[in-house]
């Protein structure tokens, strides 16, 4: 009996000592790609591309998660249209007014300080055009009284959504400002998709997965199979707490694959996201992208890492490059407003940030998610 | 590999044939030997060992192309499924004798004792097949009803329950954002607290996640919110969050337990934005984990 039990025992050690030998083989054998950058470049969107078309793709059950990815979207971008709205008019907050009339409402010093920036920043017509018309008001109640927002969409949800952003001037006008509260460009296309998306029936198809935002916290990976070669993939959560894990993926790395978003250099950073007040030439994602790859490309364990940068956006970069210069975040630039020199100069920028020149420093880019070695 | 056999064989007969005058004794050597070349090769074909038909998944042997370890493992799956070879022994006879001869032939001279282990093994397998099969459409099916409760899970169940918690905790630690899940059970936590010591103080206790009871209800000593705290401290604490920061000190300056109301409003917002984000992030991709699924079959 007890041989019995010992050859068993034998048996299950030798197996898992094998289970693990062949893990490690396995590790050895997978090139191990780290997906970095700021928050919102895109990383989790490329992860999602690359599992689109090397992967298995996405099944039915993740195209569920990634509807209620959406569905969340749609609801926490509304919700921050209508307070942003609320808090430039000094509306009292219909939804949570019983709740939240402490800190808010009855908030001197907040009050002071605000108003004060929107003083130099803003007229009074201004803020007029922010000014949602009484009758939305109980949309507006509706859709700030929703507080699980995972939920899926009802039919009354879409009726108020659909009418706050067709018909309500003030939520467009501050989806206009979007890049300083931190409303990701995407929310517009689900916005006027709306009657698509709250169906029963819906399922997201790959551009909806594509353009779906969420953050990310923690870590996922997955291993890719392109030809004989073996890619693990690890894609991070980009924001400054989840910054702060990244070390602990730092070891055998075979490439860094840093996205950088081209449309942020007017965007506020996710943690610094106030009010409209936000003056995005001190602070944005710009400068935070270049501080993060600098401080990546410092990290000891990666001196002779190879590099690739990938530019995300860029489709959308060429939109905005009309309305916004680059001196946002690059100061000196003095060439001109136009998409081809400025993103020449933000890519030799990101590449004069490298001090090992034996490193191999490779530029990618994105349009319309769709990879290119160049823009031109 | 039959067929490929055949046509190799082929070759030399014909060779034989067309080569060798039908008057020379070698010619009839050479289509005996070609003949029993060609069957011997179709039989070791055919009765090749178990394991080179299909790779094995938990293998016993190092070596898939070691016909003696062959026994080993038939050996081994006999003594694990004895319990089930009751049934169907009278049926098959090609099988066992096919599966002796392949034992035999690997073995080379197995005396009578093991090749009689290797025949009841082999009624074991065939009856197992059936066993197997009888129980893994049963298996699919009660997976499958297991994944599609997995999907119909939500976060407040998971949590509400021991097994559920530690293992959603568990996924989060593989993830590397077990913190997230740690700040909710603190501050469900210090909400059991004030629900407790300080009732009188607080009108709404605020949002609150079900978290599984014997987590949150821990001693607490009732002398913790009269802390004493310096100001720099509770500036330090307090992430710099406008709101935070002043509740914080009017917290030192006057008595502790005012400016508890509004704290809660303030850290509901960042407890109902946490359960978001697991919602949204974490939580969806543990419902796609094998353990979740694994979880809702023991459920089940």
């Amino acid at each position: 009996m007890g041989g019995c039990m010992s050859d068993s025992q034998d048996t299950t050690d030798r197996n898992v000592e094998r289970e693990i030998e062949k893990d490690k083989k396995q590790d050895t054998r997978a090139h191990k790609l780290l997906l970095l950058g700021a928050g919102g470049s895109g990383k989790s969107t490329f992860f999602k591309q690359l599992k689109a078309i090397h992967g298995e793709g996405h099944n039915d059950r993740e195209k569920e998660g990634f509807k209620r990815q959406i569905h969340g979207q749609v609801v926490e971008s509304i919700q921050l249209l209508i307070r942003q709205c609320k808090t430039v008019t000094k509306d009292p907050l219909p939804g949570i007014k019983d709740e939240d009339d402490e800190p808010f409402g009855n908030d001197d010093l907040d009050d002071a300080r605000l108003s004060n920036s929107l003083k130099v920043e803003m007229t009074e017509t201004e803020i007029a055009q922010f000014k949602i018309a009484k009758e939305f008001d109980q949309s507006c109640q509706y859709l700030l009284e929703i507080h699980g927002s995972r939920s899926a969409l009802t039919e009354q949800l879409v009726t108020h959504v659909k009418s706050l952003w067709n018909e309500c001037p003030a939520i467009q006008a501050m989806f206009e400002h979007r890049n300083k509260i931190g409303i990701p460009d995407s929310s517009a296309f689900f916005f006027n998709d709306i009657e698509r998306i709250g169906r029963s029936d819906y399922t997201p198809d790959h551009k909806d997965i594509v353009l779906a935002r969420y953050r990310t916290t923690g870590m996922t990976e997955k291993e890719f199979h392109i030809k004989d070669a073996v890619f693990k993939v690890l894609d991070v959560g980009g924001q400054r707490n989840e910054r702060k894990k990244w070390i602990h993926f730092f070891d055998g790395v075979t490439a860094v694959l840093f996205v950088v978003s081209l449309t942020c250099y007017d965007e506020v950073p996710f943690e610094d996201v106030t009010d409209l007040a936000a003056d995005v030439t001190l602070m944005n994602s710009m400068l935070e992208s270049i501080k993060v790859f600098e401080d990546t490309l410092d990290f000891e364990c990666f001196q002779k890492t190879g590099f690739i940068l990938f530019f995300n956006k860029a489709d959308l970069m060429q939109e905005k490059i009309k309305r916004v210069p680059i001196t946002n975040a690059f100061p000196n630039y003095k060439g001109p407003q136009e998409f081809k020199p400025s993103v020449d100069y933000i890519s030799k920028y990101f590449l004069s940030l490298n001090r090992v020149p034996e490193r191999e420093m490779l530029l990618r880019f994105f349009f319309e998610y769709v990879l290119f070695v160049n823009y031109w | 590999m039959v067929t490929i056999n055949q046509i190799i064989w082929t070759i030399p007969f014909l060779l034989t044939i067309y080569l060798v005058p039908i008057k020379y004794y070698e010619r009839q050597l050479f289509l005996m030997t070609c003949v029993s070349g060609l069957y011997t090769v179709n039989m070791l074909i055919i009765l090749r060992p178990k394991n080179m038909y299909y790779p094995l998944v938990d293998s016993v042997m190092r070596c898939r192309w070691n016909c003696l370890c062959i026994r080993r493992r038939y050996r081994s799956n006999y003594e694990s499924n004895i319990s089930k070879s009751n049934a169907s022994k009278g049926s098959n006879s090609n099988g066992s004798s096919r599966s002796r001869s392949s034992n035999g032939g690997s073995n080379g001279g197995a005396d009578g004792d093991k090749d009689l282990d290797t025949c009841k093994k082999c009624w074991s397998n065939l009856s197992n097949v059936s066993d197997l099969h009888s129980s893994h459409s049963k298996e699919t099916r009660a997976r499958r009803t297991a994944i599609e409760m997995s999907y119909q899970l939500t976060l407040e169940k998971v949590l509400s329950k021991q097994n559920g918690f530690e293992l959603f905790a568990s996924h989060l630690v593989k993830e590397l954002s077990l913190e997230n899940l740690l700040f909710l059970v603190e501050y469900m936590q210090l909400k059991y607290f004030v629900t407790i010591h300080l009732q009188s103080h607080v009108t709404n206790i605020g949002y609150q996640i079900p978290i599984c009871p014997t987590l949150i209800q821990k001693y607490l000593s009732s002398h913790l919110a009269q802390a004493n705290l310096s100001t720099s401290t509770s500036w330090a604490i307090c992430l710099g969050i406008n709101t935070v920061t002043r509740q914080m000190t009017e917290l030192k300056h006057n008595s502790t337990v005012h400016a508890l109301q509004p704290l809660i409003v303030v850290f509901d917002i960042a407890a109902r934005d946490i359960v978001n984000l697991l919602k949204g992030d974490s939580f969806y991709r543990f419902q796609l984990s094998s353990e979740c699924i694994r979880y809702c079959e023991e459920l089940i």
